[in-house]
């Protein structure tokens, strides 16, 4: 009798090893297959990760409103003591805003009387709303930022996002109050640039290192450490003339551009939508015409 | 009546204990801190919950809590959906595996411990996010995740048996 009792749990204990290493298997081709379908963009898993982001993105909100608190504590108090300072510097920086002011308003009447002159077509106005990041992530798998965009319905897929300073990325998914931003150092991040004293076209792309590279740009090409990188407004995805940064440096590797901003002291951003219409729509269009 | 359905629902509550601790941490993990370590080489958050349940209360921490907290950081990150649940059931197969020369140990074997799994994970992401890509992902920054999250170990450690002796001493 205990012979057959040990027997029967001997077995049952090989039998429940088989199912714990079947169901591990399983478990790996389930990840498998979760790749395997975010890469072809699968809608399934592309809304899926949208809703898991969203409350994701809620729950990182709440936990980080006591971090927030703390900092900005710290910060008011090392601010005190360089009051003095950064009045003395905003008098002298209003001092240079008023004169560039007066330049300005005299450039802006200049254009006007030459567009007119020109039958120029003023492009349409954009539009754009501040977000806050809520949560960032940055290794060598990814490099992005969620922002709360408090339910604008106008955040979509594909917007321009812009620091203080200039480009930073674009949107890459959005939700009902949380948007997810790739930046410009991550691998998904191509965006057409041109070098502003050279005019030498190229993209710029990012590697998931900390800063992105130029690339696609022609081998006799004369670029040089120092000059300024701005969107070529190739593609039509991102309008011409926005700043983006500064090559740092230039080897075999490739050319190296540092961000105008830092993308990892962001606090908020722009996100801006240039109304520029959409050339894969454009073309759709054309061919149902046809 | 009421008693008996309150201990029920406590007792539940602090099977899923472990899991509703990693999970919150790994969300910490996406704070925004504004620094350059911060923004490149975060530290592994989950594997590290995942290596410490394992080796300390296994019986919590099967392969669905596995599962579902692979699910969770995919949800939250923005690499390859799968890549992360992928290497925390590496994490779960190393240690299953090894749990009996981890079992009962210091912490500081503990420490040695996730310093020699901790590799294999990494190297096993960055080889699935490069065929991914198929671009090479930068292993400095692989590399650098790995410090940082050896160096964050005794914290998130720390924390995790916090929870442990404080919750979980008495109801094995």
């Amino acid at each position: 009798m205990v012979k057959r009792d040990r027997k029967k749990f001997f077995h049952f204990r090989r039998i429940r090893g088989v199912i714990k290493k079947f169901a591990v298997v399983l478990a790996f081709i389930v990840a498998f297959v979760f790749m395997l379908l975010s890469k072809s963009e699968n809608v399934l898993i592309e809304q899926t990760s949208s809703a898991a982001n969203e409350i994701v993105s809620s729950t990182v909100d709440v936990l980080v409103l006591p971090a927030t608190a703390m900092v900005k504590g710290y910060e008011y108090l090392r601010s005190l003591r360089k009051i003095d300072q950064e009045n003395q510097q905003l008098r002298e920086e209003n001092r240079r805003l008023i004169i560039a002011n007066a330049k300005n308003r005299a450039l802006e009447v200049e254009n006007r009387i030459l567009s007119q002159m020109l039958n120029y077509q003023v492009p349409p106005e954009a539009s754009f709303i501040t977000a806050k990041v809520v949560a960032e992530e940055g290794s060598a798998f990814a490099h992005s930022l969620t922002v709360y965009t408090g339910g604008n319905k106008n955040v979509r897929k594909g917007l321009v996002v812009l620091g203080s300073k200039g480009v930073i990325g674009r949107v890459e998914k959005t939700g009902s109050d949380y948007a997810k931003i790739f930046l410009v150092n991550d691998i998904n991040s191509k965006i057409p640039v041109i070098t502003e004293k050279g005019r030498v076209k190229g993209v710029l792309s990012g590697e998931n290192a900390p800063l992105p590279k130029m690339m696609f740009i022609p081998l006799d090409a004369k670029v040089e450490v120092g000059d300024r990188i701005v969107t070529s407004g190739i593609g039509g995805v991102f309008p011409a003339g926005l700043p983006v940064g500064q090559i740092v440096s230039k080897d075999k590797a490739g050319v190296t551009v540092r961000p105008y901003d830092h993308l990892n002291r962001l606090e908020y951003v722009q996100i801006v939508d240039y109304k520029l219409p959409d050339p894969a729509s454009e073309f759709l269009e054309r061919d149902d015409n046809e | 009546m009421r008693e008996d359905w309150q201990e029920t629902a406590g007792r539940q509550f602090l099977r899923f204990l472990p899991l509703l601790v990693s999970a919150v941490l790994i969300l910490f993990s996406f704070l925004p801190l504004k620094s350059d370590i911060a923004d490149n080489a975060r530290p592994e958050i989950g594997l590290m919950c995942v290596y410490f349940w394992l080796v300390y209360r296994p019986d919590l921490f099967n392969l669905g809590v596995v599962f579902v907290l692979g699910m969770v950081a995919d949800a939250a990150s923005s690499a390859p959906f799968g890549s992360g649940l992928a290497v925390m059931l590496v994490m779960y197969l190393m240690v299953t595996n090894l749990i009996k020369y981890l079992n009962g140990r210091t912490f500081i074997v503990l420490w040695v411990g996730i310093a020699a799994l901790l590799p294999v994970c990494l190297l096993v992401r960055w080889l699935l996010v490069s065929v991914y890509y198929e671009q090479m992902m930068p292993v400095s920054l692989v590399f650098f995740s790995y410090l940082t999250s050896l160096a964050c170990y005794p914290l998130v450690g720390g924390l995790n048996a916090w929870v442990l002796n404080s919750f979980l001493q008495d109801d094995r």
